[in-house]
């Protein structure tokens, strides 16, 4: 009687394994099944989804870090990352230009700067060219630093939220008021960037890189813009040529912190600077962080 | 009983012209009314199947079957017109996600459908092998023209130039095969697909050229009006989109002008579905937004009637040719009293002379029947896509 009691035992225990074996399946589907996510293509529209979303819907930036989200081309395996995206949040302005020639569904792409348009700053000495019996011509392209203006980094906000509370309805009323933070926080560093404005008053202003025309237009801080990387130290004549025409009250603004050799020749030429970066790329910190630091800089 | 069967063989050998047209009308007037019946019932249900995944259809002005078999079947030899903007304005509503399909172009036999990535995952359809298209000027191909192509990942497609001797009009394009769809039983296995960007460069809105900018392309160069290069005509344009020259494609004007054949509306309820419905029927005039299934449904029910009369006609040949064969059988065993008689003199039983009577006629239902039977088989694995081609030709 007992062996056959441990037969049975064992037969059961056989089919329970056996059964256990079959139910784990369903219970790794959770993890095959593709969860719902955005991808943002630059540092500030990853942020302002974040900071709506919360952790509820992974924010993607699939950018690698070292590479400027500008300058970014998505290889096959990003666009189908980008093609399964319930939101893809673009600049606009230009910001991503491969876009025109990859396959994405219109309806989940939102671009970001798009209300704004009218404001977009078309840069000059760009060659357009035209050919054929239609006779259009194509754009030569706009600046695309858009968030450097307060104003259009909310615009920009507005249409993310606007954006995913049209995807997630359920969360509407939350997403408006993380929004009503937001656009407070961007707020904040308009009224900083003004009061650096009113600080630097007329003095002659040099960029690092004409990455900065929504910024100069929006705060009056007109300037003349070089192709200095932070990281590499000018040649001779690069140096010759911003001595030139140098004014004693000048002041440099990189978009990262440069190389010390660098720092100590402005030291010598007694050029002052300070880094305004405008927080494109994933960093240590967040954007808000980044614009908050950029304001804390002492001149 | 041997003998008989002899007897019985010999006899239909002798008359075989008589009994194969007799077994031809009867296998006939069996088989067709079953056919039809079989053919309709099941294009009815397919044609329905497909209306019923597709609820609504957006598209120009026009007849709605067109519009309905063209966003459906791809199948429209001219489609209507829409504007690219109507892809925003459908999902500004709020109500859908809308899925453009311009299927003007064709590669040989095929459609070329151009739409965008959310048409695959509407449709359920899988990659049986390759990926989705990524990048302007990739396609992927439905099975069915995998398979009579011979084509799979990593071979060529060319789209088909509408007219030889439209020179200036639409170029071939060699568009690379980057993923072929797993069977679905639908259009979709004999359909090309591409971005609908890469069916605005096949009909010449988009291209690519070399950079008029570079020395090389200076003898390209009409003339400079300030910033902008107005080229002459040899500037010589791509044929083939590759990872070389995709930067240098563009499109001139406003995609939003640019042309599609229509909209799938992709709403997630039935009411959002409905409020598309009504909101573009009380506001727009200058497109038509149709219920796919309820044109279907309409054409199907001119296919039931033609059927119906079809049916009545053949049970009226049918009931002709039973009488036309009774009148042989009849007719027959009269001409055969003397071979009765004979068979009764040479000692066969009345049994056996009445089995060797029957004989034809047993043989001539019998072998009727069993060719309807396969007929009937035949039809209902190969009917239906006869059918389709000639509902939809």
């Amino acid at each position: 009687m007992f062996k056959v009691s441990r037969k049975l035992f064992l037969l059961i225990l056989c089919f329970v394994t056996l059964a256990s074996c079959g139910q784990e399946q369903p219970s790794q589907q959770p993890a095959n099944v593709t969860q719902a996510y955005i991808v943002a293509v630059n540092n500030p529209l990853h942020y302002f989804a974040h900071r709506l979303l919360g952790d509820r819907v992974d924010v993607r930036l699939p950018v690698p870090d070292d590479i400027d989200p500008a300058q970014w081309q998505p290889l096959v395996e990003d666009l189908l990352q980008l093609q399964g995206a319930e939101l893809v949040l673009l600049n606009g302005a230009g910001y991503s230009p491969w876009v025109a020639n990859v396959s994405l569904a219109s309806g989940r792409v939102v671009i970001t700067a798009e209300t704004a348009r009218d404001q977009w700053i078309e840069l000059e000495g760009q060659v357009t060219h035209s050919h054929g019996p239609e006779g259009d011509h194509a754009h030569g392209g706009y600046a695309f630093t858009t968030w450097m203006d307060m104003s259009l980094a909310k615009i920009q906000a507005r249409a993310v939220a606007t954006a995913i509370a049209a995807r997630w309805p359920q969360w509407s009323g939350d997403i408006a008021q993380r929004l009503e933070g937001l656009l407070a926080d961007i707020d904040e560093l308009d009224e900083g960037y003004r009061s650096f404005a009113t600080q630097a008053g007329d003095r002659q202003l040099i960029y690092s890189h004409p990455v900065y025309q929504y910024f100069e237009r929006a705060y009056g801080l007109a300037g003349r813009s070089l192709h200095w990387e932070a990281g590499e130290m000018p040649v001779e004549q690069e140096w010759q040529a911003l001595t030139e025409n140098l004014e004693p009250n000048a002041l440099f603004i990189w978009e990262a912190e440069p190389a010390g050799e660098i720092a100590a020749r402005m030291k010598a030429l007694g050029l002052q600077y300070v880094v305004i970066d405008p927080g494109a790329n994933r960093a240590e910190r967040d954007w808000l962080e980044q614009q908050r630091k950029n304001l804390s800089g002492r001149f | 009983m041997g003998d008989l069967f002899y007897l019985g063989s010999r006899y239909i050998s002798h008359h075989r012209a008589k009994l194969l047209v007799l077994i031809f009308a009867i296998t006939l007037v069996s088989w067709l009314p079953v056919a039809i019946q079989i053919i309709v019932d099941q294009t009815a249900e397919q044609l329905l199947d497909r209306a019923e995944s597709t609820p609504l259809v957006i598209g120009a002005p026009g007849s709605p079957l067109e519009l309905s078999l063209g966003s459906l079947y791809f199948r429209a030899k001219t489609p209507a017109r829409l504007d690219y903007s109507e892809v925003k304005k459908v999902e500004a509503t709020g109500y859908a996600r809308a899925i453009p399909l311009y299927y003007r172009f064709r590669a040989q036999d095929y459609p070329i459908v151009g739409t965008s990535p959310d048409y695959f995952s509407y449709r359920g359809l899988q990659m049986a092998s390759g990926r989705p298209v990524a990048l302007l000027g990739e396609a992927v191909i439905g099975s069915k023209v995998a398979e009579v192509m011979s084509l799979g990942v990593g071979d060529h497609i060319i789209s088909s130039p509408e007219s030889v001797f439209d020179l200036a009009g639409v170029y071939p394009l060699k568009m690379p095969v980057v993923g072929v769809l797993a069977a679905s039983f639908s259009p979709d296995d004999e359909a090309v697909f591409v971005d609908v960007k890469t069916t605005w460069v096949i009909q010449g809105l988009g291209h690519g050229h070399q950079d008029l900018n570079r020395q090389e392309a200076v003898g390209q160069v009409l003339k400079r009006e300030g910033d902008n290069l107005v080229a002459n005509a040899s500037v010589r344009q791509f044929n083939e989109i590759t990872s070389d020259n995709l930067e240098s494609f563009h499109f001139h004007g406003d995609n939003a002008s640019f042309p599609i054949s229509a909209i799938i509306p992709n709403a997630p309820d039935e009411k959002s579905a409905a409020l598309l419905l009504g909101q573009f029927q009380e506001e727009r005039e200058d497109v038509q937004i149709v219920r796919s299934r309820r044109v279907i449904a309409q054409l199907l029910d001119t296919v039931f009637t033609v059927r119906d009369y079809i049916v009545v006609g053949i049970a009226v040949v049918a009931i002709a040719t039973a009488i036309v064969a009774l009148l042989v059988f009849y007719l027959s065993l009269r001409l055969r009293s003397g071979e009765r008689f004979t068979l009764a003199r040479i000692g066969a039983s009345r049994l056996q002379v009445q089995i060797l009577m029957a004989t034809e006629v047993v043989f001539v239902l019998l072998l009727s029947a069993a060719l309807a039977a396969l007929l009937i088989t035949l039809t209902r694995q190969y009917g239906i896509s006869l059918m389709q081609q000639l509902l939809l030709a």
